[in-house]
């Protein structure tokens, strides 16, 4: 006796809200019925990332290793900027060096997701493969990466005194999650845009340059130190970049008191609704583009 | 077992989108496609489709046909746009061969990742990868990254990840022509094993051939539409003359058979007995004995068959003859073989004549070897047609006509006598 389970006949897509937030809401269980082809492509994705260097797996560990030793050493030891009531520059340093790692990841995780389904479409053409594994594996495989990279900072910076351990580190898995969220959010809407219509990927470079620099990276948000930003705030506050940085130096910088961050909780629970907010967003746009990018692509 | 079709389409079709300008194609997009600002272009209209399990469907159709678009619905790549269509079970498309390797990763982590994406679970595939390096012959490379690979051994490896998957419909374009000869009889072999099994199989290939062998069922396409459906010698029958008609060529022989390697199956000398050599021709009159002489050798002595047939200068296959159909084998690492065809029913025409060594299933073609010159059948009647049919007239007639003078209007069969 055959199984009829899986017999359902493919009918043209409807783009419908119904259809759409079906779909949206099928998501969780499409991705987990994925999840060896999902683990696959994050295995060949991190693979791929170090395929024929001499230092291989070392490599994430390495590099935020390489950057907080030349962070710490600028910082410290060449320029001597400091932030208010602190005696040296290594809080300063740790303040950049978070909201960099975390930056660099979130800009990585939009630029890849923009072109996965671009890069993946032999995939989509000839194999079928679901489309919103392509934005998800970067995003994931970024966000792994990250975490391993605050592992070291959290690491070397307790054992150089650089950034004393903090029990807030332990929050990192929770982070962590929260930046996946707003980085899938973004991929998935990125990935969808970009494979309709080509020019969102060469906008996209200058978006995210505007973006790192109208958000608090390489600069604090804060009368005492940027004199005029006031009348800015209300929306420096109101940008989802700021909360995922927050939170960040929260996990990260607790060690360090002159680290200006919300804390720790609060910073959480309020990049909670816009992880979870860009996540539904960019399903629903990536559903209502389906369609076309199949036809497309 | 149920019945029920393994794939079954009703009505389908596909439109591509077409946007007349990049702004149609930008407020499309950007309105999240609440704006449908594209003109459909329509690649396939009406196709239905009831492939039973265990079936073999192939698909024939001129470059541009839709036979790609049909085989993107069949492997759910892109949905369709009027229609309906289900499929049962596990569907592995081998659209191209080697889809979706990475070039940087090892054959053994490709054939993993791919027979993943082909559906597999990751454990299923670890136990079969030296199966897979096996069958593709590429053990000694299978830690090597891919981009330091041969692109023949790629695709074998591409085909074996595949067959590996064991899927319950497996659709093949136009892969079974890939890497050697040796290799492509294993493929033939896999998939007739594949379809003994149970499998059900679509099929693209301009191989007519393959078409006829292996498929239970047939569909031609020409823009887009059905042009003809159902039994595979009939269909393929009516796309090769249509094709001929319009191209001046028949159907394409396969260039690999002509040319085997030293240690394949090979036809080395054909000699024919019974004709007169005249000019670039071996003349004959119709109805005389012909008989072909045929030297042929067989390493490694596997069974095979031998086949002779008989093509017109318009590529119009005539006639033809096989060990099989005898109920012959051949066996054994070299030897002769005796063709004699009394009484040559061919009438007056140029004639190719092709002697062919297919394997013991007759679906892989080892060796094509035309004769050293074209047969020119002579024919001193009036015959017309192709071929002398035997046949007896007889008349019953009624009432009393004129007699009817000598030499005038005399049956055309008499008029030599």
């Amino acid at each position: 006796m055959a199984t009829t389970s899986d017999l359902t006949w493919i009918q043209p897509p409807s783009t419908g809200l119904c259809s759409v937030l079906r779909r949206v809401s099928r998501a969780p269980s499409r991705i987990w019925h994925a999840r060896d082809l999902l683990f696959t492509g994050l295995a060949r994705d991190l693979r791929g990332r170090v395929a024929g260097t001499v230092l291989g797996p070392l490599w994430p560990f390495a590099q935020p290793a390489m950057l907080l030793v030349v962070y710490g050493f600028l910082f410290t030891t060449l320029l001597s900027m400091k932030l208010p009531g602190a005696s040296d520059g290594a809080g300063w340093s740790a303040y950049l060096l978070v909201g960099t790692l975390a930056w660099s990841s979130l800009a990585e995780c939009a630029t890849r997701g923009a072109s996965s389904l671009l890069e993946g479409r032999e995939l989509v053409r000839k194999l079928a493969y679901p489309i919103e594994l392509l934005p998800l594996v970067p995003s994931l495989s970024s966000t792994i990466l990250l975490g391993s990279g605050a592992v070291v900072v959290i690491v070397l910076g307790g054992v150089s005194g650089y950034l004393p351990w903090n029990l807030a580190a332990l929050a990192l898995p929770v982070v962590m999650l929260l930046h996946l969220g707003l980085a899938l959010g973004l991929a998935w809407s990125l990935a969808g845009l970009n494979a309709g219509l080509r020019d969102v990927g060469q906008v996209l470079p200058l978006l995210l340059t505007a973006l790192m620099l109208a958000t608090p990276v390489f600069w604090v948000a804060s009368p005492e130190v940027i004199p005029g930003i006031e009348p800015w705030l209300p929306y420096v506050e109101a940008s989802p970049f700021t909360h995922l940085l927050d939170a960040w130096r929260s996990v990260l910088c607790a060690g360090r008191p002159e680290v200006p961050c919300p804390p720790l909780g609060e910073a959480l629970a309020s990049l909670v609704p816009y992880s979870l907010g860009a996540l539904i967003l960019g399903r629903i746009v990536l559903a209502r583009l389906e369609p076309l990018i199949l036809d497309e692509i | 077992m149920s019945q029920q079709p393994v794939l079954e389409a009703r009505g389908l079709g596909k439109a591509w989108r077409t946007y007349p300008s990049g702004w149609a194609r930008a407020k499309e997009v950007l309105s999240l496609g609440a704006v449908q600002s594209h003109d459909p272009f329509w690649a396939l209209r009406n196709i239905d489709v009831n492939l039973p399990p265990g079936g073999a469907l192939g698909v024939v159709g001129a470059n541009g046909a839709g036979k790609s678009t049909l085989l993107k619905l069949f492997a759910g790549a892109t949905p369709p746009t009027e229609g309906a269509l289900r499929v049962k079970g596990r569907v592995a498309a081998m659209l191209e061969l080697g889809a979706g390797f990475h070039p940087d990763l090892s054959g053994r982590e490709n054939a993993l990742t791919t027979g993943v994406l082909l559906g597999c679970t990751r454990q299923e595939m670890r136990r079969k990868t030296e199966e897979i390096l096996e069958f593709a012959g590429v053990r000694a490379a299978a830690d090597t990254p891919l981009r330091t690979w041969s692109s023949g051994m790629a695709m074998r490896l591409g085909f074996a990840t595949a067959l590996a998957v064991q899927p319950d419909l497996m659709i093949l374009d136009e892969v079974l022509a890939v890497g050697d000869l040796d290799f492509q009889k294993r493929c033939v072999d896999a998939v007739s094993d594949f379809r003994e099994g149970g499998g059900s199989l679509v099929l693209v290939s301009h191989s007519l051939y393959d078409v006829r062998q292996i498929c239970d069922q047939a569909l031609w396409l020409e823009g887009g539409e059905c042009s003809g459906q159902g039994d595979p010698a009939r269909v393929t029958g009516l796309y090769s003359a249509w094709y001929g008609d319009r191209a001046g060529q028949g159907e394409t022989v396969r260039d690999a058979a002509t040319n085997p390697g030293r240690d394949r199956p090979r036809i080395t000398q054909v000699k024919v007995h019974g004709t007169r050599h005249e000019g670039a021709m071996d003349t004959l009159e119709s109805g005389e004995n012909l008989s072909l002489e045929i030297h042929w050798e067989n390493p490694k002595a596997e069974p095979v068959q031998l086949g002779v047939t008989f093509t017109r200068q318009d590529r119009t296959l005539v006639a033809a003859s096989g060990t099989q159909l005898d109920g012959l084998i051949v066996r054994g690492s070299r030897g002769v073989a005796r063709l004699d065809l009394p009484c040559f029913p061919l009438l007056a025409g140029r004639f190719t004549p092709v002697v062919h060594m297919l394997d013991a299933k007759g679906i892989h073609r080892h060796h094509e070897k035309p004769t050293e010159r074209d047969l020119l059948v002579t024919a001193g009647t009036r015959e017309l047609g192709l071929v002398r049919i035997p046949s007896f007239w007889s008349l019953e007639t009624e009432g009393q006509g004129d007699p009817i003078p000598d030499g005038v209007n005399q049956n055309p069969a008499e008029a030599k006598a």
